[in-house]
C-alpha cells in the first residue's frame, strides 16, 4: 500500500463496483481509508462500514493495515462482507492477503486497485477467480473459506 | 404470493427520486441489521427531558399532548416517560423498567449491546438482571466519537459525546463528555430543528442535585460543575454551526447556568411544539370518498 491521496474518481469507482456486487455488502472494511471518503459515501447509500488507516486522523480507527510483514489489522476476525484497498502494491498485498482472508466472513468480496494494473499472472496466482478491469484497474473476486 | 401492484408501482417511484441520506450516521438494530434515520422527523420539535431538580417545577403531563416528542437521558425517565431516550454511560446505570418499556425507543452506543442490566433489590441494594440490552424492545444502537469539534459537530459519521480524558477538542477543552452532547447530535441527526431543554439546570450543589433521589458525593459534584462550564463554552462555540443548520435550541429552564441557548418559558414551548396538531378535528366524513380534486 502507498501512501498516495486517493483520487475522489476512484472512489466513485469503487462504490458502482460495491453496489454492483451480489449479495450486496452490508460492512465494508476499507484499509488504507485516507480521508474516509469512501466509506463516508457509503455510509450514505445503505451501507456501514470502517476505515482504517496508519496515518490519517479522519479514518475511523488508526491503525495499521496489514501491508508489512506481521502487522495485525485492528478488527475481528469474520467481520466484513467486503474487504477494499486501494492503491495496493503487489508486494503489500502479499503481505495483507491473509489479514484481509482473516477480517472478512465466508463469501465476502474483495476489491483492490494497483497504482497500475497488476499483470494477469500474478492475480492468477494468489487471486483464484478474480476479476481484472483494465479500465479501472479495480480487482475484484470472492473470498472463499 | 402476489404483491400489490400500486405498492411496487410506489416503490418503484420512491427509488428513482432516492438521494444519498443526508447523514452519514447509521443505527443499528440488536440484531445487527443497520438503517438511517436521518430526517425521520422532517423538522419538527422535541423536547429534551435532562435531569435536573427543575424538572420537577414543569407540568410535565404536557408533554403526552399530540404533536409533542420527548428525548429522555439516563434517568429522567424515572420521572418523564419519554418517546426517545439515550444515554452513553453503563446501562446498567439506568432504572431497568425504563429498558424493559417498549413504548420508548432506546439509541444506545454499540459499546453497550451486550451489556447486563441491574435489578434495585431496594434499601440501595442491587443484582444483575439475567437481561442484556439487546434482549431489551426498541433498541437502537449509534457509535459515539471520543473526540469534539465543534465545525464538524453536526456532520461527522459518528455521534461525539466529547472527548477522551486525555484529549483536547477544537476550543482547547481537555476530556469533559456528556450524554447532552450526544442527544443534541442524534436529534438534530433524527431531524428535529426545534429542541427545547427541561431540566437543563447546569448547578449542582449538595441539597440540589436530581430531579431524582441520587447520592452525589461532593468530589462528583464539584467535577459536575465544571463539566456545565465546559459545555456551556461547547454550546457557544455551536452557535454558529447550529445556526447554519437551521437547528434552534431553546432552555425552559429560568434559573439555568448554561447561557448559550436563549430561554422559554416551558408553557411557551409547549404551544409552540403542540401548535400542529392541537386543533380539534371534526371526527364526521373521513371515510367518505374525497370530493376535492387530487393534485
Amino acid at each position: 500500500m502507498n501512501s498516495r491521496a486517493i483520487k475522489s474518481g476512484e472512489v466513485v469507482e469503487a462504490i458502482l463496483a460495491i453496489e454492483a456486487m451480489r449479495p450486496q455488502p452490508r460492512f465494508v472494511l476499507h484499509l488504507g481509508a485516507g480521508d474516509n471518503a469512501l466509506v463516508s459515501a457509503l455510509r450514505r447509500r445503505r451501507c456501514d462500514g470502517l476505515g482504517v488507516d496508519p496515518a490519517s486522523e479522519e479514518a475511523d480507527v488508526r491503525g495499521p493495515i496489514g501491508t508489512n510483514q506481521g502487522e495485525r489489522v485492528p478488527v475481528g476476525d469474520g467481520v466484513a462482507d467486503c474487504v477494499v484497498m486501494l492503491g495496493a502494491t503487489t508486494a503489500g498485498l502479499d503481505h495483507a492477503w491473509a489479514e484481509i482472508r482473516r477480517v472478512a466472513r465466508p463469501g465476502a468480496h474483495y476489491l483492490l486497485s494497483f497504482g497500475r494494473v497488476p499483470t494477469s499472472a500474478w492475480c492468477a496466482a494468489r487471486l483464484t477467480g478474480a476479476t481484472v478491469s483494465r479500465r479501472h484497474p479495480f480487482v475484484w473476486g470472492t473470498i472463499h473459506a | 404470493m402476489r404483491e400489490h401492484a400500486g405498492d411496487i408501482a410506489a416503490l418503484q417511484s420512491g427509488i428513482r427520486q432516492r438521494r444519498p441520506a443526508p447523514s452519514g450516521v447509521r443505527l443499528w438494530t440488536a440484531d445487527f441489521d443497520h438503517v438511517s434515520l436521518a430526517n425521520f422527523y422532517r423538522g419538527r420539535h422535541a423536547f429534551l427531558v435532562l435531569s435536573g431538580p427543575s424538572l420537577l417545577t414543569h407540568d410535565l403531563s404536557k408533554l403526552s399532548r399530540r404533536g409533542i416528542l420527548s428525548m429522555g437521558v439516563n434517568n429522567s425517565w424515572t420521572v418523564h416517560r419519554p418517546t426517545l431516550w439515550t444515554c452513553v454511560d453503563t446501562p446498567d446505570r439506568f432504572v431497568d423498567v425504563g429498558w424493559k418499556d417498549p413504548g420508548i425507543t432506546k439509541i444506545v452506543p454499540v459499546e453497550h449491546w451486550n451489556s447486563r442490566l441491574r435489578v434495585a433489590l431496594g434499601e440501595g441494594r442491587f443484582r444483575q438482571s439475567q437481561f442484556r440490552v439487546a434482549d431489551m424492545p426498541g433498541v437502537l444502537m449509534y457509535r459515539r466519537s471520543d473526540t469534539f469539534d465543534h465545525r464538524s459537530f453536526l456532520r461527522a459519521d459518528t455521534i461525539s459525546w466529547g472527548c477522551a480524558t486525555s484529549a483536547t477538542d477544537s476550543l482547547g477543552i481537555k476530556g469533559k463528555r456528556s450524554v447532552m452532547l450526544a442527544a443534541l447530535g442524534l436529534l438534530h441527526y433524527l431531524g428535529f430543528r426545534q429542541v427545547y431543554l427541561v431540566g437543563a439546570d447546569f448547578r449542582m450543589a449538595s441539597d440540589c442535585k436530581y430531579a431524582f433521589d441520587e447520592h452525589r458525593s461532593d468530589q462528583a459534584i464539584r467535577h459536575n460543575n465544571v463539566l456545565y462550564e465546559s459545555l456551556d463554552r461547547r454550546f457557544h462555540a455551536l452557535l454558529p454551526e447550529f445556526a447554519k443548520a437551521g437547528f434552534n435550541v431553546y432552555n425552559c429552564c429560568a434559573e439555568s447556568g448554561l447561557t448559550a441557548f436563549p430561554k422559554i418559558a416551558f408553557d411557551e414551548a409547549v404551544e409552540r411544539a403542540s401548535a400542529e396538531c392541537s386543533k380539534p378535528v371534526p371526527t364526521d366524513g373521513w371515510y367518505e370518498p374525497a370530493k376535492e380534486k387530487k393534485r
